[in-house]
């Protein structure tokens, strides 16, 4: 009898699935007792159900060896590791949408290892969705996703994830972003990186790219969408925790590349 | 003569379509995404191809090849000899199968165990001549080592009936022209009376360690439990929908007896492949419990069916990540987020409070036999 075959980074895709659906029920809606602050100069808006949901997926992920990273603790440490494999977290990316109601937002859980987001599991609690890779594939609740080998860019429906106010890059990013929705089916900003990455790998989005988002929004997400068959391109700075990146179809992954070069920087990105 | 050509040269349509035809008139074109079976079909003019006639006897049929393509590479040009074109992929495959289809004016014939996949294909090719068949027919995707050793290319089915939508002209054959009601009547029996047992035999069958379906049914404790999940189901039926219950009666009174066919040599893999399917909403074990649920019954044979499904772990199979994800999310969440059953509604609570115990039912099934 044939021994079966070992799927790859199976204990850890297991441990990011539980993790995210274990949290998924509570944030079926904002608990009304939720208080928000404000964060620093980027305005970032973090509530007590961000910190309740991180240290809930922190216990479900204690049995891994790999060092977990959230938004709430990475402070602490510095910088990512230079080496070996890292769990990202990020307990609701799309906080502004949670507070408003808008059912757009997403628990992550991502480990990258050498730079590439291997497995990883992302919920979206308000659609009642799970995105979770299982080997080299990806799935929704169960079905495979697969995304389509090439999409022409007039027929394509784009995601886009800005950077934070301020940035340098904002000016040429909402340029491109003009431009593009105008070549295309539409170009839309959800306010939620893992949504918009998820959604690449459901089909309802072509594409998606983000410049200076946190590393964490996006590591659960790009694993899925790369086992759905997307070309991802993800480069960060281990030292801001900031990434650029780029999630399509595979037909359309070069022509976008060379389109946005000026704005989203992937030199030297492994994909 | 006609030339047919099949999409899916599998259990319908290399093993039970052949005998729908003229065995010296016909001839037939054969699209598949396997590149060795479209290899050995192209290497050879003809197959033999086999039918349990009754339960002691096997007939044996030639059927000539005209061409075999693999359906990465098929092209309308392909197929314009073809007077009709038949689809068995597979409900999760038919997709792909459009765009060769889009350009061809010949009626397809969909054999696909789903209405809806009659629905996806007018959507994706635009075309309209396009319509649903029910062979209501028991068809292995493999035989004995006997046939085998005859050609390897042999399969083995029963005697079925092709029933076809009523429609534009087809080929000779020996199928059945249906009305709407007609089709209605007989997809619902199939479904409900032959599928949904069908599979909860298989399920334990695989519980129970076995490799074929009849080898399932001389399992008492398999025995009883199908037998009891027919009943249930003719019960559900009778009360649910207007079909003659006379027509029932006798639908159900043929099936134990199929399902026993020492002949066939059906696979319990194939029968019981891609679970997650099986557990669909409205199919053959979700839907068949939600009819008998609305009538006040609790089909506890049904619901061992799918307690057995969800155990159901294959490694080569397309929904092997079930059991993992059962793992990482628990039962609840499954419920929910796999099989689409909203929290409160009847069914999900029946096996919510009730898999545990199903299990254990299961696990003394496994105990005796493995």
């Amino acid at each position: 009898m044939s021994e079966a075959r070992p799927v790859p980074w199976e204990v850890e895709a297991e441990l990011a699935l539980r993790a995210v659906s274990s949290v998924s029920e509570r944030l079926g809606a904002p608990s009304g007792t939720t208080m928000v602050s404000v964060k620093g100069a980027l305005r970032d808006v973090v509530s007590s159900d961000d910190l309740a949901v991180e240290s809930a997926l922190r216990e479900t992920l204690r049995p891994s060896p790999h060092p977990v990273f959230g938004e709430e603790t990475i402070a602490e440490a510095g910088s990512l590791p230079a080496t070996g494999a890292f769990w990202l977290l990020d307990p609701i990316d799309g906080t502004a949408n949670y507070l408003a109601g808008i059912p757009l937002y997403a628990v992550s859980v991502g480990l990258l290892d050498a730079g590439i987001p291997v497995t990883g599991a992302v919920a979206l609690p308000a659609q009642k969705e799970l995105f979770f890779t299982h080997g080299n594939r990806s799935y929704l609740n169960g079905s495979l996703l697969a995304v389509a080998p090439d999409v022409a860019l007039e027929d394509a429906l784009l995601g886009i994830c800005l950077s934070s106010r301020g940035d340098e890059r904002r000016p040429d990013e909402l340029r491109l972003f003009a431009a593009l929705n105008e070549e295309s089916r539409g170009c839309l900003r959800l306010g939620s990186a893992a949504v918009s990455i998820c959604y690449v790998a459901a089909s309802r989005l072509t594409a998606c790219w983000g410049v200076s988002v946190k590393l964490w929004d996006v590591a659960g997400a790009l694993a899925v969408a790369r086992g759905a068959g997307a070309t991802v391109a993800l480069r960060f700075d281990p030292a801001t925790f900031r990434a650029d990146f780029l999630v399509a179809v595979p037909g359309l992954f070069p022509e976008l590349l060379g389109r946005l070069a000026t704005v989203v920087r992937l030199e030297g990105a492994p994909s | 003569m006609s030339t047919i050509a099949v999409f899916g040269a599998g259990a319908i349509g290399r093993g039970y379509l052949p005998w729908v035809f003229d065995e010296a008139d016909d001839d037939f074109i054969f699209v598949d995404s396997q590149p060795a079976l479209v290899s050995a079909l192209s290497a050879r003019d003809s197959f033999l191809t086999f039918r349990a006639a009754e339960t002691d006897r096997i007939v044996e049929r030639r059927v000539r090849v005209a061409r075999a393509l693999l359906s990465d590479a098929v092209t309308p040009a392909d197929l314009e000899a073809a007077s009709a074109v038949f689809v068995c992929v597979g409900p999760r495959n038919v997709a792909r199968v459009a765009p060769a289809l889009q350009a061809l004016t010949s009626p397809v014939v969909v054999c696909e165990n789903d209405p809806a996949t009659v629905d996806l294909l007018i959507r994706l090719t635009g075309r309209q001549n396009i319509r649903f068949a029910v062979p209501d027919v028991i068809s292995s995707n493999s035989a004995p080592e006997g046939l085998r050793k005859r050609d390897p290319l042999a399969l083995v089915t029963e005697t079925g009936i092709l029933h076809i939508a009523e429609g534009p002209v087809l080929p000779k054959g020996d199928y059945r022209l249906c009305s709407p009601a007609a089709m209605r009547r007989e997809w619902t029996a199939k479904l409900f009376l032959h599928n949904t047992p069908h599979c909860i035999a298989a399920y334990l069958g695989a519980v129970a360690g076995v490799t074929y379906v009849h080898e399932a049914m001389q399992i008492p404790a398999v025995e009883v439990v199908v037998r009891g999940a027919m009943d249930e189901m003719l019960s559900a039926l009778k009360a649910q929908w207007e079909i003659p219950h006379d027509f029932l009666d006798w639908y159900a009174s043929k099936e134990l007896s199929r399902f026993s066919n020492r002949l066939l040599c059906d696979p319990v893999g194939r029968v019981a492949r891609e679970p997650l399917r099986k557990l669909d909403p409205r199919g053959r074990l979700l839907g068949a419990a939600q009819i008998c649920l609305s009538h006040g019954c609790v089909p506890t044979n049904v619901l061992m069916g799918i307690a057995a499904a969800l155990l159901f772990d294959s490694e080569g199979d397309a929904d092997h990540h079930m059991a993992f994800m059962r793992r990482a999310i628990g039962p609840t969440a499954f419920l929910s987020h796999v099989l689409g059953l909203k929290e409160g509604d009847a069914l999900e609570v029946v096996l919510r409070t009730q898999l545990d115990g199903l299990a254990e039912r299961i696990g003394r099934i496994r105990g005796a036999h493995v």
